[in-house]
């Protein structure tokens, strides 16, 4: 069987991680949105906890970033004065500056993604929703934001207003996603918040469209456990942007882009809303991997077995 | 659960599962031998065993079968049976059957019901062996070689389901000899028998 997934980081990595325990052939569309460089390097962070988590590198605890990290060359930095707010790991460093060469070369990001994929064994496609450079702005009563300034420099305290993605207009999508969209059988959408992580892939018009025009169910996740985000500001900004955080308001997020939506045991009794989009109920917390394969086998519906 | 589509009997009507299941009747499947008769009325019983425990269920043959909700089939193939079948039955989500999937389970029944779009489940020789409709306007008779990939085209959305019971049907007696440790217990009684 052949699924595309799209996906942001911590929660969406870990889905991805369950879902190639249970399909074959993943295809995994990548946020870019918050992207950043950070100290003359090109960072990926959804992707990177996406490579980690599928080449079981990855810190389970913190979540981001990988296992058995140091931190000596960011002390360096702080000692020497430079900037330290964004947390760049001596393991994880090596990754940037691969990639930085690359991308400076000349490589498109969806390329050197697929090497360092390769370069990790990872046998998933793991592709980047588009090569051209889109940004995630956050828009709050104190000003506008690129992404990371407001989720981790700020610690993603501010309220907001509005989200914007910088270059949408222009983005394509990256060389393979169009198709893994229409050789997908079935298309899921990852636990992931949607207005930061998945809106900036739905922000590429040609994805758009495919998903509008899909020839096979699209099935979400939802990121909210009794209306409550496991981690991150999703239910905060759901509740200010869509009104509230009911799975009607996640659903309303993909608006005639998704089939079917699945929703923790503890949001069964709040389903109102729905409309066309199908619930499907189990528990969603991803506590281990078997939770993770279970959370992916309720989204595939039981189509495999 | 509150917000779930109530029919005008006030049930939850998402809750009942509505299954036909079709039936050629004698002569039957025409490889599976002399004992055809009596192999194809046994995958038939498991089928129904499996489908009446999961929803409300219709055979739709030339003839009525024990113990189940019959609809005569007005001949012309099984694409104008279950056309049949499904005027009967009316408006609404409905799941359609072969039966000859000795091996077919509740858990695969339940699966057609789930998708979140019009399932498909083709044979090895891509055929279709079964069919899950959100209504039962969307059926159309398509049957025949090559018919699960036209009832992919033919509907607006669709999914494949790939599950073993679903996807094993039985054209000979090899096939059920293949298959025996997974069948139903009538068949496996029957080809005990034969």
């Amino acid at each position: 069987m052949n699924v595309a997934v799209l996906s942001g980081g911590v929660g969406g990595a870990r889905f991805v991680q369950g879902l190639v325990d249970v399909v074959e052939d993943v295809t995994v569309v990548g946020n870019v949105g918050d992207d950043v460089e950070i100290l003359g390097l090109n960072v990926s962070p959804d992707l990177d906890s996406i490579l980690y988590a599928l080449a079981g590198l990855n810190d389970e605890e913190r979540g981001w970033g990988r296992a058995n990290e140091t931190w000596r060359t960011l002390e360096i930095v702080g000692e020497l004065g430079g900037e330290t707010w964004f947390q760049l790991g001596d393991l994880d460093l090596g990754l940037h500056l691969v990639r930085t060469q690359a991308l400076r070369s000349g490589e498109p990001l969806s390329s050197v993604t697929l090497r360092l994929a390769r370069a990790l064994r990872i046998e998933t496609r793991v592709l980047p929703a588009t090569d051209d450079r889109l940004r995630t702005w956050i828009e709050t009563p104190a000003g506008d934001f690129p992404f990371q300034e407001w989720f981790v420099a700020r610690g993603h305290r501010d309220e907001v207003d509005a989200v914007r993605f910088e270059g949408e207009a222009d983005a394509q999508p990256a060389p393979g996603v169009l198709d893994a969209l229409a050789a997908a059988e079935l298309i899921l959408v990852a636990p992931s918040n949607p207005f930061v992580s998945i809106a900036p892939i739905l922000a590429v018009a040609g994805i758009r469209e495919a998903l509008a025009e899909r020839r096979v169910p699209a099935v979400a996740v939802s990121p909210l456990i009794g209306g409550r985000a496991v981690r991150g500001p999703a239910d905060r900004m759901l509740a200010r942007l869509a009104g509230g955080t009911s799975p009607a308001q996640v659903a309303g997020r993909y608006a005639g882009l998704i089939d079917a939506l699945v929703v923790d045991e503890a949001d069964a009794d709040d389903l109102e809303g729905l409309g066309e989009v199908r619930p499907i109920v189990t528990r969603t917390l991803m506590t281990d991997p078997e939770a993770r394969k279970r959370l992916a086998e309720a989204a595939l519906g039981g189509v495999i077995a | 659960m509150r917000g779930q589509p109530r029919d005008d009997r006030g049930a939850a009507a998402s809750q009942v599962i509505r299954i036909v299941v079709p039936h050629s009747g004698s002569p039957g499947k025409t490889r599976l031998g002399h004992a055809r008769e009596e192999l194809s009325l046994a995958m038939l019983a498991d089928v129904l065993a499996v489908a009446t425990g999961v929803g409300r269920t219709w055979v739709v043959s030339p003839e009525p079968v024990a113990d189940a909700n019959w609809i005569p089939d007005p001949g012309g193939g099984q694409g104008a049976a279950v056309e049949a079948a499904l005027r009967e039955i009316g408006a609404g989500p409905v799941l359609v059957v072969n039966s000859d999937l000795p091996c077919v389970t509740a858990e695969d029944v339940q699966a057609l019901a789930s998708a979140a779009a019009p399932a498909i489940a083709p044979a090895e020789d891509g055929t279709t062996n079964a069919l899950g409709l959100p209504d039962a306007s969307l059926f159309a008779p398509l049957y025949g070689p090559g018919s699960a990939e036209r009832f992919r085209a033919h509907f607006e959305r669709a999914v494949f389901v790939n599950r073993p019971g679903l996807r094993d049907d039985v054209d000979t007696l090899d096939d059920l000899e293949r298959l025996a440790a997974r069948c139903g217990p009538n068949t496996k009684a029957a080809l005990v028998s034969v």
